[in-house]
């Protein structure tokens, strides 16, 4: 289990993120939803230990495993968490997705030896899994710029899974794609956590998308958790008042009345 | 009136390789919605109807430019950061196309504070940006308004005023919308008609 226990960034003067505690158990999705600047992204970043230039952190990142004593890790190390970046600039230009994929999985495996990894990954790009439904041998024969928006992305998401970590954080994975990219990106986080037992915590804008795939859904303001919450209560209408305006501002939701309590029975 | 029929644009070397564009017809007032997956060229279109780029083939008909005015079909992209001079403050671009100071009556009505406007791009965040980029587009001489994907990169809270704003906005002026999206929905709630291109 992944356990943020008062998590913060602040310096002097502003406090970016206000203490934030949750968990994030194997097999489950978090969504983390909230405006643009409201510290989605710097929760991502603060869960990996990195804060920005003249701010301290406070609180405590720690992972448990079901039989082994509780290891303190204070923050996330790189074996156990993996980012799958908002932006595709942090897409090596110079090399194919292949020879990211491969690099990436060089540079934090451990545990197994790097070659039986690397025919894994051959392997797994010749057979039909999950994996080549995300990621197919023709987006990973192309260097970065001959990729679509919705290809990085699926390249992106590719470098984190790949790496066998127990928690995976997914900044806006499908940010600007269109329906059916979002689909399959979201089927291969469910696969993540469903069938290979992982924790996922993605972060979105997109409160419709996020309602169809989060087991729980963390709803931040201005550095400030407003509310922990699940699907079931943002549709039967039992949330937050700023809650409830992320609901009402999905397009097919703009004329209407905000949820009301008795459509649940 | 906007109008292409018959549209085609080729590209590549040799190849008989290229983009048939749906027909288009655009009349004043009228908010028309154009529905695709990636990758089939809405983009390519919105630069054609914006005079950026030739067909190759059909005919388009564009309203007349006038000189020493900004282009009557204003497009909008995705990103309004590689729409803006990096080294400008976003007062000098905006009166840049304007070719004044007539959008400072409209900066409450789009949520911009004026206090914005002595910034350059990268020194606003991507909403700031991207309404300060829809004013931009709608000068005196502007018509016709290419909206390509212009809240996907947005919250949704953003996305909502954007497109309250820019709606009363073209209503009162009778401005014609092409509205590009993948987001079917959001194309129901601003447009008249829909175009599915696939």
């Amino acid at each position: 289990m992944l356990s943020v226990e008062k998590l913060s960034i602040q310096s002097d003067e502003v406090n970016l993120l206000s203490p934030i505690s949750f968990e994030l158990k194997p097999g489950k999705i978090m969504g983390v939803i909230g405006a643009s600047g409201s510290g989605k992204s710097l929760l991502a970043s603060a869960i990996l230990g990195d804060i920005p230039k003249g701010f301290s952190r406070g609180g405590k990142v720690t992972f448990s495993t079901e039989g082994l004593a509780n290891s303190d890790d204070s923050f996330a190390s790189v074996a156990s968490v993996a980012l799958a970046a908002q932006s595709a600039t942090v897409l090596d230009p110079l090399r194919t997705v292949l020879t990211q994929l491969l690099r990436r999985v060089k540079l934090t495996t451990q545990r197994k030896a790097e070659s039986t990894q690397s025919a894994l990954l051959k392997t797994t790009l010749n057979t039909q899994s999950q994996y080549t439904q995300l990621i197919n041998r023709q987006i990973a024969r192309c260097y970065p710029h001959q990729l679509s928006g919705g290809m990085a992305k699926k390249a992106l998401l590719a470098q984190a899974s790949w790496q066998q970590t127990d928690y995976i954080l997914a900044d806006e994975p499908c940010c600007g794609l269109d329906s059916q990219s979002a689909q399959d990106i979201y089927a291969h986080l469910s696969y993540l956590a469903k069938q290979e037992t992982r924790g996922v915590l993605v972060i979105s804008h997109n409160l419709k998308q996020l309602l169809s795939v989060a087991d729980e859904i963390l709803v931040l303001q201005e550095g400030q958790l407003v509310e922990r919450t699940t699907p079931d209560k943002i549709l039967s209408g039992m949330s937050h008042p700023y809650t409830q305006a992320l609901w009402q501002a999905i397009p097919a939701n703009w004329h209407k009345e905000k949820v009301k309590y008795a459509e649940i029975a | 009136m906007l109008k292409l029929s018959n549209g085609h644009l080729a590209y590549g070397i040799g190849e008989q390789t290229g983009i048939q564009f749906p027909d288009i017809e655009l009349l004043p007032g009228q908010s028309l919605g154009l529905f695709g997956p990636s990758g089939l060229g809405k983009s390519s279109l919105a630069k054609v109807l914006a005079g950026i780029e030739a067909l190759s083939g059909g005919e388009l008909v564009l309203p007349e430019k006038q000189s020493g005015l900004a282009n009557p079909v204003q497009w909008i992209f995705q990103q309004p950061e590689f729409a803006f001079n990096p080294r400008l403050t976003l007062r000098a671009s905006l009166e840049e196309s304007w070719r004044g100071e007539g959008y400072q009556s409209l900066l409450a009505q789009f949520a911009i504070l004026p206090s914005w406007l002595d910034r350059r791009p990268s020194q606003v965040s991507g909403g700031q940006l991207q309404r300060i980029n829809i004013l931009r587009a709608l000068t005196e001489s502007t018509q016709y308004l290419i909206c390509d994907e212009i809240t996907a990169h947005l919250d949704m809270l953003t996305q909502q005023q954007i497109w309250q704003s820019l709606g009363q906005y073209t209503k009162e002026r009778k401005l014609a919308r092409l509205v590009i999206s993948h987001d079917e929905e959001l194309l129901g709630q601003v447009c008249d008609s829909i175009i599915y291109w696939s």
